[in-house]
């Protein structure tokens, strides 16, 4: 069932999402003339539009996928979706798998149009350059960008979790009345909770993140204490950096999906 | 005979009204039964926790002897009185939905109906008329072979040619095994079809029973009992 119901999201989603991308590749192709004919001012036109652009396309995905989770579940599409004879689990993992999906395809679209820029204003390749701002922080490449991908991923799963559980909260009894508001005012207070709990996470969980002679090495250490040498010496002591906001993101996602199947199963009401 | 759907000490408030309270009911299996009831009695509330759309409510109801959930969603087929079909889709995407999920859906019934009605698969719902686009959904729902047949308003902003229509596709196309929960205001046009009546009011049953003998007792029609019951 659950193949099925990603199928039948796939086809709702992919009509909306994928303007995006046209978009960035229509600049992209607009860009690819212009520096044909060497008409250089409009191609830094482009550029900026392009900055604009990835900007828009993964914002833009983030809101058309709250918007369709409160639709196809909270909407006029709840009442055939909320009694398809699937679990409510399988509701929410579809829409979760299909949401990381389209981010991942807005993730590439991005990459691709940073690249593209890159082409357009002559700044050489991006790779390299990445790769020398690495060096000269001491930081192994291969290493830092699996942190980072690592990073994106547990960041994207709680900002999921977050909407999810923010729109299906809003439409338990105390808040349906006004359910859209409740929707955007429980995401926002959400977010700064985990904000908070995300540095408390990197402080005071032991695991630093470290580079040692172009090395990436993970200790169980404070980041206070590299803080504390920065204060008493002005130098940190390997450049650490904690990273047990990856852990706090992980068990906060963990814990906010199930409570949303739960109150989608035993708390909620389609208007 | 069975009882389809029991429902023991069932309520439900929005904000602080009482819109079911401690409804006692029993419907039987194979019956046509008539849920009765002015705007705001709770039929429309009690159809909607039968589906599976309503959970937080106090109380206990069963379907053929299990509680609102997947089993129940597979067995119950309902039409709810606004259409819920998204615009983008073409009836063949609504009929590929019901496909994919229902077992007991009957794709080649349904298009026969839909061809007896003019209406297209290709056609876009966006582009169809109210009327058009409850019938794809009236032929949607009773092309499966549930036990519990929900229908919430059918006929509601119908013409009469259209109303007539629609009954006769309930009466030939409901399975003789199952049961059909229909809600309506026009219960005069409609009357004749029930086997049984329900008639709420302020989230209680008012008067249940067969139709039939209630005519017989009151010596009056369902339309006639429900204005005197129900007069302002």
């Amino acid at each position: 069932m659950l193949g099925k119901l990603l199928k039948h999201e796939f086809k709702a989603s992919g009509r909306i999402v994928p303007i995006f991308y046209l978009i960035v590749i229509g600049l992209m192709i607009l860009g690819t003339v212009c520096r044909l004919f060497k008409i250089y001012p409009i191609a830094a036109i482009i550029a900026f539009l392009l900055a604009m652009g990835c900007v828009a396309v993964m914002v833009g995905t983030l809101a058309i996928i709250a918007v369709r989770f409160y639709r196809s579940l909270f909407g006029r599409e709840g009442y055939l979706t909320q009694t398809l004879p699937v679990s409510k689990g399988s509701l929410v993992l579809s829409r979760l798998l299909l949401a990381l999906f389209w981010l991942l395809c807005g993730l590439l679209v991005c990459l691709a149009a940073v690249s593209f820029i890159f082409f357009l204003l002559d700044l050489g390749n991006p790779l390299e350059r990445l790769r020398d701002m690495m060096d000269m922080m001491g930081a192994e490449f291969t290493g830092m960008v699996l942190f980072l991908l690592v990073s994106m991923v547990t960041q994207t799963l709680v900002i999921l979790s977050a909407i999810y559980f923010a729109v299906t909260l809003s439409h338990t009894k105390p808040f349906l009345k006004n359910n859209i508001l409740f929707s955007v005012v429980w995401y926002f207070a959400l977010n700064t909770a985990v904000g908070l709990l995300e540095l408390a996470g990197m402080l005071f969980i032991p695991i630093l993140l470290t580079t040692q002679n172009g090395r990436l090495a993970l200790h169980f250490q404070f980041m206070t204490s590299n803080l504390e040498a920065i204060g008493q010496t002005g130098q940190m002591i390997s450049g650490g950096m904690g990273v047990g906001n990856i852990l706090v993101d992980l068990t906060i996602a963990a814990a906010l999906l199930p409570l949303t199947v739960f109150l989608l199963r035993r708390k909620t009401s389609v208007k | 005979m069975s009882n389809i759907v029991i429902a023991e000490g069932l309520s439900k408030t929005y904000d602080v009204q009482p819109v079911l309270q401690n409804l006692r009911l029993q419907l039987p299996a194979g019956k046509i039964i008539g849920l009765l009831g002015p705007n705001g009695c709770g039929k429309t509330t009690f159809m909607k926790i039968l589906a599976g759309l309503i959970g937080d409510y106090e109380g206990n109801v069963t379907i053929d002897g299990r509680q609102p959930g997947e089993y129940t969603k597979s067995i119950v087929s309902y039409l709810p009185e606004k259409t819920y079909l998204s615009d983008w889709m073409k009836v063949k995407d609504a009929l590929d939905l019901f496909q994919d999920f229902y077992a007991d859906f009957n794709r080649p019934k349904a298009e026969e109906l839909l061809q007896r009605f003019q209406l297209s698969p290709d056609m876009k719902l966006k582009a169809m008329s109210k009327g058009m686009q409850e019938k794809v959904q009236l032929i949607l729902v009773m092309c499966r072979s549930a036990k519990l047949y929900i229908l919430d308003e059918p006929l509601s902003g119908v013409d009469p040619a259209a109303r007539s229509v629609i009954l006769d596709t309930i009466i030939r196309n409901y399975s003789e095994e199952s049961t059909v929960l229909f809600s309506t205001h026009l219960i005069y046009d409609v009357e004749q079809i029930f086997d049984d009546i329900v008639m709420l009011g302020y989230g209680q049953v008012i008067m249940a029973g067969e139709a039939d003998v209630l005519r017989q007792q009151n010596g009056k029609s369902i339309d006639q009992i429900f204005r005197e019951v129900f007069r302002c």
